[in-house]
């Protein structure tokens, strides 16, 4: 899966659960978007996680720094 | 294999569910969409579009306080409430702000004025960690935390909310392994202390416990508690289990209003019994011992026939020939439920939609009271969309799981068992024979003279509450104004001599029926209000309503009370008791849609004359 598709996929994760229009790209971070507080975000992480079914360790949730970070770690889960 | 927390008894969702949701506008179309097993962020988006639709649902006002998050719980539990035709409207404070939200008396949470209080507090309330020393007594040990939560039950019961708390579950490292239950001091042993005091302190109130502790164990603990979610987001349940969680907690509320499911319609083929007896014959279906399958139909039948002693009517909805279906009821040697267990059969070659409408009027109760049990998934699609009020078993394949599901599924969830509901049953069973009887008798006359009537009427008693406020919050058709009471507003009732109460109890040859009516008035100077007057629909075109004015007019000739106000608002349910105030003599006093008001004058009454006993008693 190419990292264009997962991007085009989390832009629509994320505009579910926070019910922004942004676009995001790598290297939108969560203060770019609308509605993505800390809450929004373990939202968004278990809507990530269903729909790749792959499940995030603790530091994943919290470490990320933007979007391309989010989706090394995406990538790394789903081809492992 | 059965998973709790995914709600298998719900429909699963399907890939358009989103969008569904995002289309989403009217209350049909929220419930419609919580026949589904929706996860947190569907639930979430769900309880956004509820807070902006008007609903003639039970409006239930929750104050959640918890020394754990609640932001991912809260939303959730709003919008499972509509599964349950209530609306929960939530109040919630910061995080762990417990102690000063119900001791400080001008907290937001008085403000509120929530009827339920729902705490739900953590292990950490407790302190609850591993003890070592060498003598310990664990009553001492926890007996601040305790005195603690008795000023937090004190105060919720200060404004009348009901309280409900959860107790706890395991969500630590258990390092003494199967020697917890005997060293003292492990988290486990005082756990289960705590629990069991917990139940001290609440059993015989009207509060009650939200037992997380079986839950918790039922799903299993290391799935129920999340050490990612607690660390990350201080959550006391993991994120994933929390539709479980609300379904779990809006049941309870059901439950506590009268709102559980009254009855059962079951089909028969492959529900009851495995096969088709119109193809295999009454001697060839699977039941009874030495089959896999014909144990487990045997097993449901233990079940359903478990619920039916708790008071839930069974009724059967089957498309067969009659004579072949009633046959294996009588003569098949495996039947555990018999013909006499039924309240209702529907057995033909009709739409399953009409047959359920019929039993629905036979037993009057209402279609959102039934609970319908087919294997055959186009009969539960053709009832969904007909019936949408009643609820429909999302039944697994796998025949073994039928009564699990019907379990789990916590649709007939009671809080408090009544002596009335472990009567319940048995008494449709003696209205059939009160049916055969009125076919006999020459006229109505002779039939209501036949039934050896005895009415005894008195006072509000204070034993009786849980039954009074039971009635109060389920009778729906023979019931004039529909205002729901509280046990607390029962007792406030009882003890003010401004109000008058009448507790209404039917006897006849074959059975004492318990309470079966109330009253409840106010009296100012020389007029009565009637409030409430309310009436099983079991003993409708009895003469109750009558020998109960005779006794009203009594109560106000000896208080000097010269003038009786009955008034009528119309529900969707109550259409029955329309002309119940002219039909008595009373005279139209306003008229409009929704409401009607009536008068009384006291000295022109003249009292009826019935077929009743009546046993007065202040």
């Amino acid at each position: 899966m190419s990292r264009n598709t997962i991007l085009s996929e989390l832009n629509k994760i994320i505009s579910d659960v926070t019910f922004s229009n942004t676009i995001i790209s790598e290297s939108s971070t969560a203060d770019d978007v609308d509605g993505w507080d800390s809450l929004a975000h373990i939202n968004i992480i278990l809507a990530i996680e269903k729909f790749y079914n792959v499940t995030f360790s603790t530091s994943d949730m919290l470490g990320m720094a933007n979007v391309k970070e989010l989706i090394d770690i995406i990538e790394k889960k789903i081809n492992a | 294999m059965h998973n709790r927390h995914t709600l298998p008894w719900l429909l699963q969702v399907h890939a358009d569910i989103d969008n569904q949701i995002k289309n989403a506008k009217t209350l049909t179309d929220f419930k419609e969409l919580l026949k589904y097993s929706l996860d947190i962020n569907q639930l979430r988006k769900l309880s956004i579009k509820i807070a902006d639709v008007d609903s003639n649902n039970r409006r239930v006002k929750v104050a959640v306080l918890s020394n754990s998050n609640l932001d991912y719980i809260i939303p959730s539990i709003e919008a499972s409430s509509l599964r349950y035709n209530l609306s929960i409207i939530c109040y919630t404070s910061t995080y762990d702000s417990v102690a000063s939200e119900l001791l400080d008396t001008d907290s937001d949470y008085f403000k509120f004025k929530p009827d339920v209080t729902f705490l739900y507090l953590n292990e950490k309330f407790y302190n609850l960690k591993n003890h070592f020393e060498k003598s310990i007594d664990v009553d001492d040990l926890l007996s601040d935390s305790f005195e603690v939560l008795t000023n937090f039950v004190n105060a919720a019961e200060s404004i009348g909310s009901t309280l409900c708390i959860s107790n706890l579950s395991r969500t630590y490292d258990n390092i003494f392994g199967q020697d917890s239950m005997n060293f003292k001091g492990s988290s486990s042993y005082i756990l289960n202390k705590i629990n069991n005091k917990l139940n001290n302190l609440f059993s015989d109130s009207k509060n009650f416990i939200l037992d997380i502790n079986s839950l918790a164990s039922d799903v299993g603990n290391d799935k129920w508690f999340s050490r990612k979610h607690w660390y990350t987001t201080k959550t006391s349940v993991d994120i994933n289990m929390i539709p479980l969680f609300s379904d779990y907690f809006c049941r309870a509320i059901s439950a506590l209003y009268g709102m559980t499911k009254k009855c059962i319609v079951l089909d028969l083929d492959n529900t009851l019994w495995g096969g088709i007896v119109g193809e295999v014959g009454k001697d060839n279906i699977e039941l009874g011992d030495g089959t896999a399958l014909g144990e487990s139909y045997r097993d449901f039948q233990k079940t359903l026939l478990d619920f039916r002693s708790k008071g839930i009517l069974l009724a059967i909805a089957s498309k067969n020939n009659f004579d072949v279906a009633i046959d294996v009821f009588r003569n098949h040697k495996n039947m555990i439920i018999t013909e006499d267990d039924i309240a209702s059969f529907k057995i033909n070659w009709n739409n399953k939609a009409e047959n359920i409408i019929e039993i629905a009027n036979e037993l009057n109760i209402c279609l959102d009271s039934i609970i319908f049990i087919d294997d055959n998934p186009a009969e539960r699609y053709i009832v969904s969309t007909n019936l949408p009020d009643v609820t429909v078993l999302h039944l697994p394949d796998d025949p073994v799981e039928y009564s699990e599901i019907l379990t789990d599924s916590g649709f007939l969830e009671q809080l408090a068992v009544t002596r009335e509901d472990l009567k319940r049953a048995d008494n449709y069973k003696i209205d059939k024979k009160r049916k055969i009887l009125e076919r006999s008798s020459i006229n109505y006359t002779e039939y209501l003279k036949s039934l050896e009537m005895t009415l005894e009427i008195s006072k509000f008693k204070d034993s009786e509450i849980p039954r009074i406020s039971q009635l109060c919050n389920k009778s729906n058709q023979f019931n004039l104004t529909t205002k729901r009471y509280t046990n607390k507003d029962i007792k406030s009732f009882i003890d003010d001599d401004k109000f008058i109460t009448l507790q209404l109890k039917l006897k006849d040859k074959f059975s004492e029926m318990g309470i079966i009516g109330l009253v409840i008035g106010s009296i100012t100077e020389s007029k009565l209000e009637i409030d409430t007057w309310l009436m099983s629909c079991r003993v409708l075109k009895r003469e109750i309503e009558k020998e109960t004015l005779n006794h009203i007019i009594k109560i106000c000739t000896e208080n000097n009370i010269k003038q009786i106000v009955g008034k009528y608002f119309a529900t969707e349910k109550n259409g029955i008791v329309k002309n119940h105030y002219p039909n008595l003599g009373f005279i139209n006093e306003m008229q409009h849609k929704a409401y009607s008001s009536w008068d009384m004058d006291v000295e022109q009454y003249k009292p009826f004359r019935t077929m009743i006993d009546v046993n007065e008693f202040s």
